[in-house]
């Protein structure tokens, strides 16, 4: 079988390649203004159908190409004009979720204005086949190669030896200094990010040649495999994103030959959990700009790690006022809440308000891991996964009563978060956005390849919804018994929440957030506490699972997937980090905006990603304030 | 041929009622859930022509029993949550009688449940999850059950393209896996090699590393239990490599755009199929959808214009024996209706299932051929 290998290793240089070419555009990003730039994928797939759309104005492939490129390089700046200028001085979690939003905006855009069937692309070097042995190599993959090569290799030459390069390079260790030795700063960012959109587009179009075909939802793995590349490689290092890419592409071709197809994805994203664990700062990254604050410690501000500085200078905490209501507020609103049903509303009303309280029980838990602890999560969604198939498994085997399946779900959630915390201890700001962005995706394909346990795609149907044993058998089976177990759920996990931030534990939580170097050094163990909050984070999420479980009454890994993990984290934000009232009033908005929005029909999801753009311009710190 | 059709659908709500008073009478309103955006609206948004199309026609020609039909379109984009959501609505709607939908099953499911509960009939054009038509007996679908299918790819592998021994390659959700591995255990009792079954995840763009191992076991023929977005790409690798195994594929491969997609290297695949636009006796819809929306009708299409079809007949056949139109009225209409001529052949549910027989086509010349025909 040495054909089956080389096979895998060419192949594995190809895909390795391309994410190169995207991990570098990300790096750039990175380096330059300290954002990472979820939106990556999104100019992949706008680089192909640029191209499609000129191939379709017959224009020759080559011109298309060149123009598809500009396209893209012209999106970047957009980007940068649009959703990170006006919030250079907002909490830099802020730009981060503003990329997520203009991703969604990009990618439900292009399906309304190309449509969603897949499209041929035109790929005449596709025809030139070579055989080496068993293996074979056509002319695109010789042409990915050589051109991601190329472009490492020039990209290199130009930031250490041109000098708008080395302006670019002094911009991003010292915008500072790089200003008044008369660097245009604002100039250098924009250059960053038109680099990053060309270098995204000229990825896309090596995809759609690769693949024959286009699509709007091309560049999500893409985006996703090339943020995994630059982070295996070391952050804002751009032979790091090469040897990321390429170490990726190889390790996952290998996977998927030796494995099988199943597992690609699986072991990409958890040799890079694995990788990090030993190595935080990636292969060939250094841990130097993290310990100083990033960019912005560097240029006078007290060195910081926080995730609420602002991105211009880490002096000044952003401060605003903070809203938040007392516990028992919320519990007496929680209680009116539940005599809804009394008032005959209609069960759509009622189904709705369940999932809101599930949401808001899960921005709960997300608020104490990303808001109070400052650990950026967004693969909370395989938490919240853990709770729903726990309670499913056990409910749907042991037929037990309605508390053990809940309880099943909270133990769960905890277990696996004080798993998952690990990769992640050794990581700040930034990385550990990537690092639980992979493992959302591990917990997502795990639901869906673990098909002894989880059944995979077929989910597990029929999930009972027992009486509760504890009160003497009452009733869960119907929606109103439903909507009012979640909001008694939500209650407790409300209580829980609130108990453990407004105590020395939350406290302590902060101070790790404000300056994590700092709560080390006055003898805070802060991996015991990260580990605390991941654990008590997962309680809850599992909770929130389990209620999910018995509400559906079916449980797929389709309810898993990458835009829970966005939306989750839109909703702690919005509502003001580490804020409680803030979370259920964030969780609640964004699980009813869906519903709200329904007689938009085919625009929804776009203003969902508008609304949310917005509300980051104009309460960056959130609705009710950062605690 | 046509004269035919019209006698068995449209013609018979003419006579029956007077079209005048179509716009008076009350609506008679279903609800339809579907995927009309996000990763499968190429699916769903075929649904949602298909229905409305119907809509018109039949609104044109009278309404049902002199009542107007209408739709009411909620999207779920196959998320669960979602599907669940909309199903309260339609549930809390007194007005709707019955519910089409969804696409996905996990969608379907996770609506299933809520449908069964209020005891509101639910027919989904697609979802083949086995345990779908568990939930109850509210549940019903338009496609065969996997038994029947299988038989037929086993027949389309041994028989058809001759094969002692076969690679299945399946696409990772609940329908492919379950055709993946019906087909495997039919080949098998057959006495069939099957020599390597694998999965294509549902983000694989990428097959070279299952072609490699094809090369290596050199099967007689390949089976793809896959849709035609991810077949178009392995056909197109498959031939690159320069492997000419001839390669069959489910009826989900039944599809215009899979030719668009993968030219060449598609030539000579065949496929089982429930709806053939070519077939002369499916003319009349065909046109009708060709010329509203300017495409040819795909098996999505067809589906969801029987889904709707059988349930307006049902809400039909209540109304002209003067029963009430209940939901439980509906769903016992719907199964106790006689077998109906739709566009995707006969349907007569058998706990929510119907038999029907289906053709298999061949590319030929870039274009689908019946398999049996000479042209």
């Amino acid at each position: 079988m040495l054909s089956l290998f080389l096979s895998q290793i060419l192949n594995g240089l190809v895909l390795g390649s391309v994410y190169a070419l995207i991990a570098l555009g990300f790096s750039l990003v990175f380096g330059v203004a300290n954002i990472v730039n979820f939106a990556q994928g999104a100019f992949v797939m706008l680089g192909a159908f640029f191209a499609l759309t000129m191939v379709g104005a017959s224009l020759p492939l080559w011109l298309a190409c060149i123009i598809a490129i500009a396209g893209a390089a012209a999106v970047g700046l957009l980007l940068e004009l649009v959703a990170l200028r006006p919030l250079r001085n907002a909490p830099y979690i802020a730009p981060l979720l503003s990329t997520l939003a203009i991703a969604f905006i990009i990618d439900t855009g292009a399906e309304l204005v190309w449509g969603n069937e897949y499209q041929p692309f035109p790929s005449p070097l596709q025809e030139y086949v070579f055989f080496v042995g068993g293996a074979f190599i056509t002319g695109v993959d010789i042409a990915t190669f050589v051109l991601a090569v190329t472009i490492a290799a020039g990209l290199w030459l130009f930031l250490n030896k041109t000098w708008p390069g080395q302006a670019l390079r002094a911009a991003a260790q010292d915008p500072e200094a790089a200003s008044q030795i008369g660097v245009d700063v604002a100039a250098m960012r924009r250059m960053a990010f038109a680099i990053a959109g060309a270098l995204g587009g000229i990825a896309g179009l090596l995809v759609a040649m690769y693949y024959q075909s286009v699509f709007p939802q091309m560049g999500i793995p893409f985006g996703l495999k090339g943020f995994a590349a630059a982070l295996l490689g070391g952050l804002a290092s751009l032979p790091g994103a090469v040897v990321g890419g390429l170490l990726l592409g190889v390790f996952e071709s290998l996977a998927s030959g030796y494995l099988g197809e199943g597992y690609r994805d699986l072991a990409a994203f958890t040799v890079l959990l694995l990788v990090i664990v030993f190595r935080p700062n990636g292969i060939l990254g250094s841990g130097k700009l993290d310990a100083m604050g990033g960019a912005a410690g560097a240029s006078g501000g007290i060195p910081t790690t926080s995730i609420i500085a602002s991105l211009a200078g880490a002096t000044a905490r952003v401060r605003s006022r903070t809203l938040e209501a007392p516990t028992f507020v919320l519990l007496i609103a929680f209680a009116a809440l539940a005599f809804l049903p009394l008032a005959g509303v209609s069960g759509y009303i009622l189904q709705v308000g369940a999932s809101c309280a599930i949401f808001a029980m899960l921005a709960v838990s997300l608020t104490i891991l990303s808001g109070s602890a400052g650990v950026i999560s967004i693969g909370h969604a395989a938490l919240y996964g853990v709770g729903a198939y726990a309670a499913a498994l056990v409910g749907t085997r042991y037929g037990v009563p309605m508390e053990l399946m809940v309880i099943s779900g909270a133990f769960a959630g905890a277990a696996i978060g004080a798993i998952v915390a690990i990769p992640t201890l050794k990581l700040t700001g930034h990385a550990v956005a990537l690092a639980t962005l992979a493992i959302g995706q591990v917990g997502y394909l795990t639901f869906l390849n673990w098909i002894d346990v989880t059944r995979g795609p077929m989910g597990i149907p029929g999930v009972p919804r027992p009486d509760v044993a504890i009160l003497f058998g009452l009733s869960t089976n119907s929606v109103a018994a439903q909507y009012v177990q979640s909001l008694v759920l939500l209650s407790i996990v409300v209580v829980i929440a609130a108990t453990f931030i407004n105590s020395p534990v939350g406290r302590t939580w902060r101070a790790i957030r404000e300056d994590r170097v700092a709560a080390h050094g006055a003898g805070v163990p802060v991996s015991g506490y990260i580990i605390a909050a991941f654990v008590i984070s997962g309680m809850l999420a599992g909770i929130a699972g389990a209620q999910f479980a018995t509400l559906q009454q079916f449980v797929s890994p389709d309810s898993f997937i990458l835009d829970v993990n966005i939306i989750l984290i839109s909703m702690v934000v919005l509502g003001g980090l580490g804020n409680i009232t803030g979370a259920v009033i964030g969780g609640a908005i964004l699980a009813l905006l869906p519903e709200l929005l329904r007689d938009i029909d085919h625009f929804r999801m776009m203003a969902y990603g508008f609304i949310l753009l917005i509300l980051l311009r104009f309460r960056p710190q959130g609705l009710m304030g950062v605690k | 041929m046509f004269a035919k059709l019209l006698g068995a659908g449209a013609l018979a709500a003419l006579i029956a009622v007077s079209p005048a008073n179509a716009q008076d009478g009350e609506p008679i309103t279903f609800g339809f859930l579907g995927p009309f955006t996000g990763q499968f609206a190429a699916n769903g948004q075929r649904f949602e022509e298909a229905a409305k199309l119907f809509v018109e026609q039949t609104n044109a020609a009278g309404g049902i029993a002199g009542r107007p039909l209408v739709i009411e379109f909620e999207d779920d984009r196959g998320d669960p949550l979602q599907a669940a959501n909309i199903a309260q609505r339609f549930v809390s709607n007194d007005d709707i009688v019955a519910a089409i939908g969804s696409f996905t099953s996990t969608a379907s499911m996770a609506a299933g449940e809520i449908f069964a509960n209020a005891k509101m009939p639910q027919v989904s054009p697609t979802s083949s999850h086995p345990d779908y038509t568990k939930i109850s007996e509210y549940q019903f679908r338009m496609p065969n059950t996997q038994d029947i299918v299988a038989g037929l790819n086993a027949e389309l592998i041994m028989e058809k393209l001759g094969a002692e021994s076969v690679a299945i390659a399946y696409f990772q959700d609940d329908w492919g896996i379950f055709v993946g591995d019906a087909t495997s255990a039919e080949v098998k009792e057959r006495g069939g090699d099957v020599v390597l079954l694998e999965a294509m995840t549902p983000q694989a763009r990428d097959f070279r590393s299952m072609i490699t191992k094809i090369r290596a076991l050199q099967p007689d023929a390949i089976f793809l239990a896959s849709h035609y977005q991810v077949s178009s790409i392995f056909l197109q690798q498959l031939r690159q490599a320069g492997l000419d195994i001839p390669v069959g594929g489910a009826d989900s491969l039944y599809n215009p755009e899979l030719i668009n997609l993968a030219g060449d290297a598609v030539e000579d695949f065949i496929t089982s199929a429930y709806f053939f636009p070519d077939d002369p006796s499916k003319a009349a819809f065909t046109e009708a959808y060709e010329a509203k929306y300017g495409r040819k009708p795909d098996q999505w299409s067809a589906f969801a214009y029987d889904a709707v079809a059988i349930t307006a007949e049902a809400a039909k056949v209540l109304l002209e024996a003067g029963e009430e139109l209940t939901r439980e009225n509906m769903r016992n209409a719907i199964d106790d209706l006689p077998p109906f001529d739709g566009v995707t052949g006969t349907t007569d549910f058998v706990n929510g299932t119907p038999r029907k027989p289906m053709t298999l086509l061949q590319v030929r010349d870039g274009e689908y051929k019946l398999l049996e025909s000479d042209s």
